[in-house]
């Protein structure tokens, strides 16, 4: 369905009770809220799950610019006031998993158990040089050229040589990103840091991160800086890792969030 | 072919031309002096021309031990001594080859003529040294027909250039090494020469493909601004491996731009 919230029509979709407690979704850049559909089927028993399109992604208006990361947070605050969901657990993954931790560290009466997966959740100078060369790309030659090299980076080569239907599944999300999205949460990307606040975070924390995805060290220690958060590392996994390894990611949630 | 010990490894290299200024053609990561076979004759009756095979590479030493960009640098500085190629140095380089006439640069500032860079990588994000780690580790575990999905399969699409050139490559890539070539990708993520671009004095060109699929032209466009008065050019009938699949257009730059 689609709702009016922080300026923008934001795509979202919500599957199992109303009077079940609220567990939001959150997607990585260049992908959708589909990523999140074996997520979704499992959870849907126990949660509210709201699966939303971050801005620029999926059928989420894609304005043109540079988003700012602080709007994207805005975005996940402003779709929960227009449902009227007044507290709920709140997971990303890569992209929404910095969404997740800025929202933890900014907006903590809103939210209960927070799932950080596979984010760093703050930008370096060689990442954001990085991004600002993929922008160069995206600006001049479309996403087409930034495919094969996404699906490379993100996928551990096991994974890339058997390449899955879920592998195809990932690069036409890629292959459909808006310009203008890709280029606005890339340069979300290039310049955000939700890290160096981490020992501030009021709420249970999960981080949670594909034991072959680049940002391991970095999660381990923002879950060291943390007192009382969780680290689950999921074996095989790579950068999108709960599509690496659906079942175990859904049960480290699980576990996490019915946990006493 | 002709073997030297120098810094500590048997390397094999071609010392072609008579005459000129010192040419040095540095070869991609996965290639060998081969990669250069139809562009290095041309160049030699204009320059003195070397080229070698990098050490774990071609018919040089299969070493087993990791090794750094520094030790790289020091092979070509030793090899260039034993087999009396008088500085300065014109490097032409492929990729990843371009953080080793970076960092010659950096530390022997006099002793670079001029610098070609064909679809440049010159430094890897530290976040990415575990995905490259783990590419290194499963080439060894699996070996490079294993590989290829995650490597040749994405960077060289058989149709660029003529296909005996691609069959040829494919033919040595298959060769490789691939504890060796493992070896090559673990010093690549350990490596990053970013800092020089701004710092680079000498003539300077970057080449990019428009078919590069591993490093797309615009962000090599991009990269190019950042050396102070570097030359872009783009190759129509290219990709990532410009020697093998656009050499006469490449020759032809290089005619054009090496000083004599």
């Amino acid at each position: 369905m689609k709702i009016k919230a922080n300026g923008i029509t934001i795509n979202c979709q919500v599957d199992g009770s109303d009077n079940a407690p609220c567990l939001v979704f959150s997607n990585s850049l260049a992908t959708t809220f589909a990523m999140w559909d074996e997520q979704a089927e499992a959870l849907k028993d126990s949660y509210r799950v709201l699966r939303y399109d971050q801005r620029g992604h999926g059928a989420t208006d894609a304005p043109a610019g540079r988003y700012a990361f602080d709007t994207l947070l805005a975005d996940a605050l402003g779709l929960l006031d227009a449902l009227s969901i007044k507290k709920a657990h709140f997971a990303g993954l890569s992209m929404g998993g910095a969404t997740a931790l800025g929202l933890a560290e900014r907006h903590p009466d809103r939210f209960d158990r927070i799932i950080v997966c596979d984010s760093p959740c703050q930008s370096t100078p060689q990442s954001s040089q990085q991004w600002e060369e993929r922008i160069a790309i995206a600006h001049q030659q479309g996403i087409e050229p930034l495919v094969e090299p996404t699906v490379a980076r993100w996928f551990p080569p096991e994974v890339i040589a058997r390449n899955p239907p879920y592998v195809d599944k990932v690069r036409a999300m890629v292959r459909n990103t808006p310009v203008n999205g890709f280029i606005g949460c890339a340069a979300a990307l290039a310049d955000h840091d939700y890290a160096s606040a981490v020992a501030s975070v009021k709420r249970p924390v999960l981080f949670l991160v594909g034991e072959k995805d680049a940002p391991v060290p970095a999660m381990r220690k923002l879950n060291e800086k943390l007192p009382g958060s969780r680290y689950v590392e999921l074996p095989g996994a790579g950068h999108i890792s709960n599509m690496d390894r659906p079942a175990e990611f859904t049960k480290a949630i699980r576990d996490f969030l019915s946990a006493g | 072919m002709s073997f030297i010990d120098a810094n500590g490894v048997s390397l094999n290299y071609e010392l072609a031309g008579t005459r000129g200024r010192s040419v040095v053609l540095l070869h991609e990561l996965g290639g060998t002096l081969h990669s250069w076979d139809a562009v290095a004759p041309r160049l030699a009756t204009r320059f003195r021309v070397l080229r070698y095979d990098q050490r774990g590479a071609g018919l040089s030493e299969k070493v087993r031990r990791d090794f750094s960009n520094e030790d790289l640098v020091e092979d070509f500085a030793a090899l260039t001594g034993a087999a009396g190629l008088d500085p300065p140095y014109h490097f032409v380089t492929v990729a990843a080859a371009a953080t080793q006439a970076l960092r010659f640069l950096e530390k022997y500032p006099d002793r670079v003529g001029a610098l070609v860079l064909c679809n440049p990588a010159p430094g890897v994000d530290p976040s990415r040294a575990a995905a490259l780690d783990e590419r290194a580790a499963f080439a060894a575990r699996e070996g490079m027909r294993a590989s290829l999905p995650t490597t040749l399969a994405l960077s060289y699409p058989p149709h660029l250039g003529e296909r005996a050139a691609y069959e040829a490559y494919l033919g040595r890539y298959l060769a490789n090494d691939p504890v060796a070539f493992g070896l090559a990708f673990r010093c690549l993520a350990r490596t990053n020469m970013l800092h020089m671009l701004p710092q680079i004095r000498c003539p300077a060109m970057v080449v990019a493909g428009r078919h590069d699929t591993v490093r797309a032209y615009a962000g090599t466009a991009e990269l190019a601004k950042k050396i102070p008065g570097a030359r872009f050019e783009l190759l129509e009938d290219a990709g990532h491996f410009m020697p093998t699949q656009a050499p006469q257009a490449l020759v032809a730059l290089l005619e054009d731009f090496l000083p004599n």
